[in-house]
């Protein structure tokens, strides 16, 4: 879209600071740009008009910005917005934040003084196509249909690539599972997990994970690919004594060794059993399993859980990483992440490398390997020794 | 003392950042002048009431929204002395607002009187200060 065709809404309560966002929109190319001293008149006028664009201060008399983005966001409004205020980057950080959970498209947020140059490059984004926000599971299934799937197996990894960032070698990947339903195709994890976990047969999903990820495993090894393949396993799975041993087993009849496998600990709750969870932790460890500390930083993957579990892989959350380069706070927690690792001796393993700036910047920070779209997407087993030939970091076909 | 052509101190408004935000467009660039002069008006008189008043809310608001406005115009002093009454009033420092009084009077009188004597050339419609 061209800036000449983007319907502009200034929020601005001070006269000038409004009138200069006119003139820098008026500069750049803009024709079609609308001005509102506060949230309210904001407000009516997008209910008289067409707005594509609001440029919003968030400290106005009055309805002030937060309030208005809320409106903005209860009304379902199809609008993009760009922040601009005066208070600091942390709160224009955490404003930005609410108005993506209000389901807003956010542009970006610009500390005070705007220039024509920081307008500039938010408003090129809006002319990008906009990336729909992930669709919520569109269809039900019941617990019984779900119980059925299991019984017939029809659960399979998919698999996502991970690259060394050092070498730029492929590293490993990580099982992700899906659901193939014979009339809806191939399912997310959020239609099914959930339910899983509820009637307690999520364990039958990750052993049924781990064997097919350590055949898939086996099979790029033979193949020449020097590579491991990560499993999702919930603490949770880790309360029965004897789980290490089955873990193992299973493994092992795929003539995997456990040396290239590791298995991503993720905990959403609090724990009460760690006793055995620990006992079945080191067994796996002294068998060779790798073991990750997935999502750091958030939820209960903690500074807690890496004093008491001998893990051999930090993974920083993808949350860190999308966020590193625009927000202050990201950053610091991802470098802190990164210095934690090093000094706890572990794999730094970071999600959600998106963009060549991501990888550049987690180069520059010394992070060990990288995951996420810039590497590739999650792709059937049969696909990686293709992905493996074909992927150089600097060809990128994201 | 507020001579807009002073020699011995530099002008109270760097003017190539308004032409900056007026996108090299001369009446643009007048537009804003003339706005910048009717809202620091009405800010200053704002921020010496509530000076006045000792209303330390309304003193850290209006210096606030003055540091924006007077940054983006290139008003640079002015808009540090206003940063640093902000910071004060945000802290309920009053001393320290006090201590600054005294500046940013000279500074709004300054910029005031730089302001009131740019005349507009007919010809090119670029505001500039007397010779």
């Amino acid at each position: 879209m061209k800036i000449a065709d983007i319907h502009f809404l200034v929020v601005e309560d001070h006269e000038f600071q409004r009138e200069a966002l006119v003139s820098m929109l008026a500069g750049l190319g803009a024709r079609h740009i609308a001005e509102a001293v506060d949230g309210r008149t904001a407000l009516e006028a997008m209910r008289a008009q067409t707005i594509d664009t609001v440029i919003s201060d968030l400290d106005m008399p009055g309805m002030d910005g937060m309030e208005f983005i809320r409106h903005i966001g209860e009304a379902g409004m199809p609008v993009s917005m760009i922040l601009a205020s005066a208070h600091g980057r942390a709160l224009i950080a955490s404003v930005g934040t609410m108005t993506e959970a209000y389901g807003i498209t956010l542009l970006g947020a610009i500390e005070k003084p705007v220039t024509p140059q920081k307008l500039a490059a938010l408003i090129a984004l809006h002319q990008l196509p906009v990336t729909p926000p992930p669709k919520a599971a569109s269809v039900f299934f019941s617990e019984a249909d779900i119980s059925e799937a299991l019984d017939a197996r029809l659960f399979e990894p998919l698999f996502q690539p991970k690259a060394d960032i050092a070498t730029g070698s492929p590293a490993g990947a990580e099982a992700l599972a899906r659901w193939y339903h014979p009339e809806q195709g191939i399912v997310g994890p959020y239609a099914f997990i959930p339910a899983l976990e509820a009637n307690r047969r999520i364990d039958e999903l990750t052993w049924i994970m781990v064997e097919k990820a350590a055949a898939a495993c086996r099979d790029w090894r033979a193949g020449g690919l020097d590579m491991t393949v990560s499993v999702n396993l919930s603490l949770r799975s880790l309360i029965e004594v004897g789980v290490a041993d089955r873990v193992t087993a299973l493994v092992r009849a795929q003539d995997l060794e456990p040396k290239h496998m590791t298995l991503e600990v993720t905990e959403t709750t609090a724990m009460t059993d760690m006793a055995r969870v620990l006992e079945n932790l080191a067994r796996l460890r002294i068998k060779g399993f790798g073991l990750s500390i997935d999502d750091y930083g958030t939820g209960y993957s903690s500074l807690q859980q890496l004093s008491r579990i001998p893990f051999t892989e930090l993974k920083i959350d993808q949350s860190f990483v999308m966020n590193a380069s625009a927000k202050e706070a990201c950053r610091a927690i991802l470098e802190s992440s990164l210095d934690i690792a090093q000094k706890l001796g572990l794999k730094a393993v970071a999600e959600g490398v998106e963009t060549r700036a991501d990888w550049d910047l987690l180069k520059g920070l010394g992070c060990d390997v990288a995951q996420g779209y810039f590497i590739a997407r999650p792709m059937e087993a049969a696909k990686i020794a293709a992905w493996a030939a074909a992927w150089t970091e600097g060809e990128s076909r994201e | 003392m507020s001579d807009p052509v002073d020699d011995r101190e530099p002008a109270p408004i760097d003017r190539s950042a308004l032409a900056v935000l007026a996108g090299g467009d001369p009446a643009a660039e007048r537009r804003l002048l003339m706005v910048f002069r009717k809202a620091c008006a009405a800010d200053a008189a704002a921020l010496r009431e509530a000076l006045a008043r000792q209303d330390i809310a309304s003193v850290t608001r209006a210096s606030h929204g003055m540091t924006g406005a007077s940054r983006l115009a290139g008003a640079a002093v002015l808009a540090d002395i206003c940063a640093t009454i902000a910071q004060a009033g945000q802290a309920g420092d009053w001393g320290a607002i006090a201590a600054n009084k005294n500046a940013l009077a000279r500074e709004l009188d300054r910029v005031a009187a730089y302001l009131d004597t740019l005349p507009v050339t007919a010809r090119s419609g670029i505001i500039k200060p007397e010779p």
